[in-house]
């Protein structure tokens, strides 16, 4: 111990000042920054307390959604808790430069602190390999859903210098003091080794340099990380505790009545939830990595609208301007399926979804501004309630024959059949099965014939949500009507809108898709099958049944009770489907930049070489065997 | 400039169109009524002119049953700036009388433009615009695809036939048909729906115009019928030869052609 020397007052009040003067510039960057966050509107993210701190557990401390990466999973664990370990020994360290018998509180008892010391050891070594395996994820493979900014070099140069530096100042110290009692650190132990045969005054100097370079790289890594993407080391905690625990298939509900501002034009249109994500962002990626309208070359990535908003909200700051023509373009707006993929990976459960929704809501609210074709769908909605346009007379035609007892107001079950399933040729004759299927049963059913009007998922994705409201309300009033215990529904969209979205306006109804119900019929041996067909199948997961509603094992299962084939996966499948290209009212749109999403899809049930491919959606059905159909490949 | 669309509330194009017992009309209940398509390229037009001219005014009536309130409304909502809607009582109207109740109205109201779908869609009489420019003698220009000021007092009016485009200059006030290629209509924001609300349609009854509809009648409907179904295609099985031969046999002892 007496060969260093204590630290002197005058050290002392230069390590005090540097320490303060980071600290202040730290704190007022990071101030400047979150403090627009407040800018934007309430938000409800302060209930299920408990469930939003199991949250900072299993995803912020035990990284479960950033695992869906084995790569990135591993190393950005390493690094991530190197971190917070070394932070612990950070304080260690000022402390003893200013007490001499500084210890750490429960850490610092001499029965643990060995301990503790070859557990920082342990995940410094951990944290270096992390910045090593993101080196040459960066630079030898990288995948194309990074982008190598000068930003993230440094930022790995800092990590691994800081804990390199921490090292070699310890080993260095460790070879002065030679007092095991003092370290034992196992690094410090074996790297002393190489100073053996230097003289003590040199080691002294280096230690001395060593220690005020690694406090040096420490204080300037703390004034880089609000001003970096780093920020997500505050941000991310906070963002994925206030994460949204609503279901994802539901988008906000707008009171029409209430509000003045309908969707999102200036960043005070959104919640401070939503500004928050902007700064939660980590770059990573693995939204874009999903985007069908970005892997088809259309003008979206939600990477890409999330950073060009947190680069706009930090140039206007408090000075609110239109965002949409600057931060983010129409035609990005307007290339969104609403597939959900982007919400689904973002490892800190950021909303790129939501915020485009709101931008559809300004646009087709407030300006009117929509592709064309819309206009031919609201008005179809308006006068005939369904975007086919076909008179709202000729929806229970589709039964004829079937003699069964529509608008039966006491019948337990009621089907409601959604717009494809009365109108679309091809989709008639799933409903038409789905009916014989529930009389051979002696199901007690009805149809709501021409009461029915469209869930109203074609306006409310598309930003219409007065039209949407006006669907919805409708469809509310006539469940009144009726005294069913359950509602089955045969399109994902129906099946999302009525058990996830009519609950905001008060109507709350117990939805079944017919998916899970005819798989619970086969479970319960009720619904038997007597003829197997042999043919292979691949089975197409819709969005919104699966990513928006977690219903990925019931169609499956039904497929295997049907096939004595295999049942074959295409290259993306459960939460990683691929969208036909059809959602969020694209169905009524033209889909006329870049490639062609469904033709892309329909090459990946090529590729699986099975007969048939199944789906559970009206609309994924049309998508498909058009896709099919252009690949010269006869419906099967 | 003070701009006046004549709008008509027709049934929906997909509606299910049933015969009322007195065969003189049709059942109204479950019908969905909509603008007639070619009054909305009128409407659509009006605003436009009203966009790019500082000084102009934009009006809208109609003659109909209650429920045409509905269709004044949605024209307010797309940002027409006043509404007026002449009661229609429980009388029929012809042609001629329903023209010359929108001539008065308009006079009442002061105009310099006067614009109008070149037909409703639901008895494609086609002859409103016409009847009314006569009426104020003024000039009418039917079926327009583009209108072009050229001064406050004056407009070229383009008109495309079969084969050509036609242009008239005509000086104003006038009366002119839209057509579709005119523009595209505008749907409605919620702001304009949500102000639409708040505005009131005037009324302007028919007698408080000095007129007695029942004599301006100069014709009337008498009987409406259904057209007689389609009779169904036939096909005729059996090989080249055999169907040629039916053919033949068809066409001589039962169509009688040959």
């Amino acid at each position: 111990m007496d060969n260093i020397p204590p630290f002197s007052l005058l050290n002392k009040i230069i390590l005090l000042s540097l320490i303060l003067i980071s600290l202040s510039i730290f704190s007022y960057i990071l101030y400047d920054r979150l403090r627009l966050i407040f800018l934007g509107k309430k938000a409800k993210r302060f209930n299920k307390i408990p469930l939003r701190i199991k949250t900072l557990f299993l995803y912020v401390l035990g990284h479960k959604k950033v695992f869906a990466y084995a790569y990135s999973g591993i190393l950005h664990f390493f690094i991530f808790w190197g971190f917070i370990i070394l932070a612990v020994s950070y304080i260690d360290l000022l402390g003893k430069a200013f007490f001499l018998n500084f210890k750490l509180p429960i850490l610092g008892n001499n029965l643990i602190y060995p301990y503790f010391l070859d557990l920082r050891d342990f995940f410094g070594i951990l944290a270096i390999i992390g910045v090593i395996l993101a080196l040459m994820r960066r630079f030898i493979f990288k995948p194309e859903r990074l982008e190598n900014s000068k930003e993230a070099l440094i930022i790995l140069i800092l990590i691994f210098l800081v804990v390199s530096m921490g090292f070699l100042s310890e080993s260095l110290r460790y070879s002065l003091e030679k007092n095991p009692a003092n370290s034992l650190s196992f690094i410090a132990k074996n790297l002393a080794l190489l100073f053996n045969n230097f003289p003590k005054e040199k080691i002294l100097l280096y230690y001395e340099l060593s220690w005020w370079a690694h406090l040096i790289i420490i204080l300037g890594f703390l004034i880089y990380i609000p001003l970096s993407k780093h920020l997500h080391l505050i941000t991310c905690p906070i963002a994925e505790f206030f994460r949204n625990l609503d279901s994802p298939g539901a988008l906000p509900y707008l009171d029409l009545e209430k509000e003045e501002r309908f969707g999102a034009e200036l960043f005070s249109d959104f919640s401070w939830k939503d500004l928050l994500d902007l700064y939660a962002c980590t770059e990573c990626g693995r939204c874009q990595e999903n985007c069908p309208a970005y892997l088809t070359k259309k003008p979206l990535s939600p990477k890409k609208v999330i950073l060009n908003l947190k680069k706009e909200l930090l140039a206007q700051k408090e000075i609110f301007k239109p965002l949409i023509g600057k931060a983010v373009a129409e035609d990005e707006i307007w290339s969104c399926t609403t597939c959900g993929n982007c919400q689904e990976h973002c490892p800190v459960f950021i909303e790129p979804l939501n915020k485009i929704a709101e931008f559809k809501r300004h646009l087709v609210l407030t300006q009117s501004k929509f592709p064309k074709e819309l206009t031919l769908c609201y008005r179809n909605l308006e006068v005939n309630l369904n975007p086919w346009g076909i008179g709202y007379m000729e929806r229970e035609k589709f039964v004829h024959n079937l003699e069964i007892n529509i608008k039966n107001k006491e019948a337990s079950l009621l089907y409601f059949a959604g717009c494809a399933a009365s109108f679309d040729e091809r989709n008639k004759k799933v409903s038409r099965s789905l009916i014989k299927i529930l009389k051979s049963l002696e199901v007690d059913f009805t149809l709501l014939g021409t009461d029915e009007a469209c869930c109203g998922d074609p306006a409310r994705r598309t930003g219409n949500e007065y039209l949407y409201q006006n669907l919805a309300q409708k469809n509310i009033q006539t469940f009144k009507n009726y005294k069913f215990k359950k509602i089955l529904t045969s399109c994902p969209h129906c099946f999302n809108t009525l058990k996830n979205e009519y609950s905001q306006m008060g109507g709350n109804f117990e939805v079944i898709h017919h998916s899970v119900f005819l798989a619970d019929l086969i479970k319960e041996k009720k619904l038997k099958l007597f003829k197997k067909i042999p043919q292979t199948i691949t089975y197409h997961d819709s969005c919104y049944l699966g990513r928006f509603n977690n219903i990925y094992d019931h169609p499956r299962q039904i497929i295997q009770n049907l096939s004595s084939g295999k049942l074959v996966e295409m290259t993306h499948h459960h939460n990683k489907s691929f969208c036909c290209g059809a959602g969020g009212g694209k169905m009524w749109m033209e889909e006329l930049q870049g490639e062609k999403i469904y033709i892309k899809r329909a090459d990946e049930v090529v590729k699986t070489k099975s007969q048939i491919v199944a789906s559970a959606c009206p609309y994924c059905l049309t998508m498909m065997e058009d896709g099919l159909k252009e690949k010269n490949i006869d419906e099967r | 400039m003070k701009i006046v669309v004549c709008i008509k509330q027709v049934p929906d194009t997909e509606a299910y169109i049933k015969i009322n017992s007195q065969k003189t009309s049709i059942e109204e209940s479950g019908i969905k009524y909509i603008i007639n398509p070619y009054d909305e390229f009128a409407l659509e037009e009006a605003l436009r002119i009203k966009e790019k001219l500082n000084n102009a005014e934009t009006a809208v009536i109609t003659l109909g049953a209650p429920r045409t309130q509905e269709a004044l409304r949605s024209a307010l909502a797309l940002g027409i700036e006043k509404a007026v809607l002449i009661p229609q009582e429980d009388f029929i109207l012809d042609n001629f009388s329903s023209a010359f109740i929108l001539a008065k109205t308009v006079e009442r109201l002061g105009y310099d433009l006067i614009l109008c779908g070149k037909q409703a869609i639901d008895d494609d009489m086609a002859q409103t615009g016409g009847i009314i420019a006569s009426l104020l003698n003024i000039p009418f220009v039917s079926l327009a695809t583009k209108i072009e000021f050229i001064d406050n007092s004056q407009i070229k009016v383009h008109r495309e036939i079969e084969g050509f485009t036609e242009v008239f200059k005509i000086k104003l006030p006038a009366v002119i048909s839209a057509q579709k290629g005119l523009n595209e209509p505008r749907y409605a924001s919620l702001m304009g729906i949500m102000q639409a609300k708040k505005k009131i349609i005037s009324e302007i009854k028919i007698q408080d115009l000095g007129i007695n509809p029942e004599n301006l009648i100069k014709t009337k409907l008498t009987r409406l019928e259904y057209p007689s179904p389609r009779s169904q295609g036939k096909i005729l099985d059996g090989d080249l030869k055999e169907a040629a031969q039916k053919l033949v046999k068809f066409l001589r002892e039962e169509a009688k052609i040959i």
